[in-house]
């Protein structure tokens, strides 16, 4: 067993009741990831270093010593590796190849092709990539949707969508829009996507038909 | 062999980790009950219990094999004045793991330290020798020495 050299690092706290707030957390997600689109709270008191509440808690109930997590450079720093390091034992790696999970912003990151998109005969073994942004808003009709002016508003149909569904999400990168609207990769290849906010997460599975409506008055590059 | 301030620092470190492990807890309790009143820790890593694999040397000296598993409880806490105390503890009773933990954080910080072992190390240190004197005793009693009786050869 090794204690962390917590010199100069905060450790935060993990889940205050690991096993059931873990359960509490992967119900909500599944919900999340089988209903694409639907809005689910992810509540945690505290962060970690540049990670929200949602994420740290996400990433706790996700991560284990069996999964393998690529962190983008911006939030690579010592006081996320090591909090992650020290609540779930996760493999940190350098090559996004190798990863099963990715956490990035969603305002950074670029790049798609180094990702592991899976095989054809086990798409399952893609890379699920979480990415933090800075809001979150489940907008029910087409036109509410104008609402913040820094806000993509998304059209979403397919599997797990009853006709179509809108969501209006802060500041995703140029590229990213372009990814989850064009796809690709041909299926059953592809990553799956997670948004998480301060408390909430909403889920972009690779099957889910992608549509810009609006995009912000000054989208990040 | 000389040792660097590190390792003697480590050593002195392990050497209460295991006399809290290892103390009754009732004694565990008693004695750090009056040192913990006052003091506010977080919990960092709320007491959880698993399973760990113990391997062992037959005599001592034989090449190393699985014995079998144990449960153990493991926790971790942040002191007031950021000491991280940490503790792992054979069974499954998560207040021992607690205290345990919390005094670890107490020792690693100088001003209390002193207090605090002298308050709750050294008594169980006495307990833990007097055990294990009883122990010795009352197994010396069933030693048995073998030895073989030479068969005449006629």
């Amino acid at each position: 067993m090794q204690s962390p050299d917590t010199h100069n690092v905060t450790i935060a706290a993990g889940l205050t009741n690991p096993i059931n707030a873990g359960q509490v957390i992967f119900r909500r997600t599944l919900k999340a990831m089988s209903e694409p689109g639907t809005i689910v709270d992810i509540e945690h008191n505290h962060g970690a270093g540049d990670l929200s509440p949602a994420m740290y808690a996400l990433a706790l109930s996700l991560l284990d010593q069996q999964t393998t997590l690529y962190l983008s450079a911006a939030l690579k720093n010592e006081e996320v590796c090591k909090n992650l390091q020290f609540h779930t034992d996760v493999q940190l790696v350098n090559d996004p190849q190798s990863a099963m999970f990715a956490i990035a912003n969603a305002d950074q990151i670029t790049e798609f092709c180094y990702f592991n998109k899976g095989t054809d005969e086990s798409p399952e073994m893609s890379c699920s990539l979480v990415l933090q942004v800075e809001s979150l808003t489940n907008t029910a009709a087409q036109a509410q949707g104008s609402d913040n002016e820094h806000s993509t508003l998304l059209k979403l149909e397919g599997p797990g969508i009853e006709s179509v569904k809108y969501i209006a999400i802060a500041k995703l990168s140029t590229q990213l829009l372009e990814y989850l609207t064009e796809r690709p990769d041909a299926f059953p290849r592809g990553l799956d996507f997670y948004f998480v906010s301060d408390k909430q997460l909403v889920c972009l599975p690779r099957t889910t038909k992608v549509s810009v409506i609006t995009t912000g008055d000054n989208p990040c590059m | 062999m000389s040792s660097t301030p590190e390792q003697t620092s480590q050593r002195r470190r392990q050497h209460w980790m295991s006399v809290m492990a290892k103390a009754p807890i009732e004694q565990l309790h008693t004695l750090a009950e009056p040192l913990l009143r006052d003091c506010n820790f977080s919990d960092i890593r709320t007491p959880d219990i698993g399973l760990t694999q113990v391997r062992g040397r037959m005599g001592g000296t034989g090449s190393q094999f699985n014995i079998g598993d144990v449960t153990i409880t493991r926790c971790v806490v942040r002191s007031n004045a950021q000491f991280y105390g940490h503790s792992y503890v054979i069974g499954r009773n998560k207040q021992h793991a607690l205290i345990a933990a919390k005094l670890d954080a107490l020792l690693q910080d100088d001003h209390q330290h002193n207090s605090v072992y002298q308050q709750v190390i050294e008594p169980l240190t006495k307990i833990l020798a007097q055990q294990q004197q009883a122990k010795k005793a009352a197994s010396a009693k069933t030693k048995v020495d073998f030895f073989t009786l030479v068969r005449g050869e006629g």
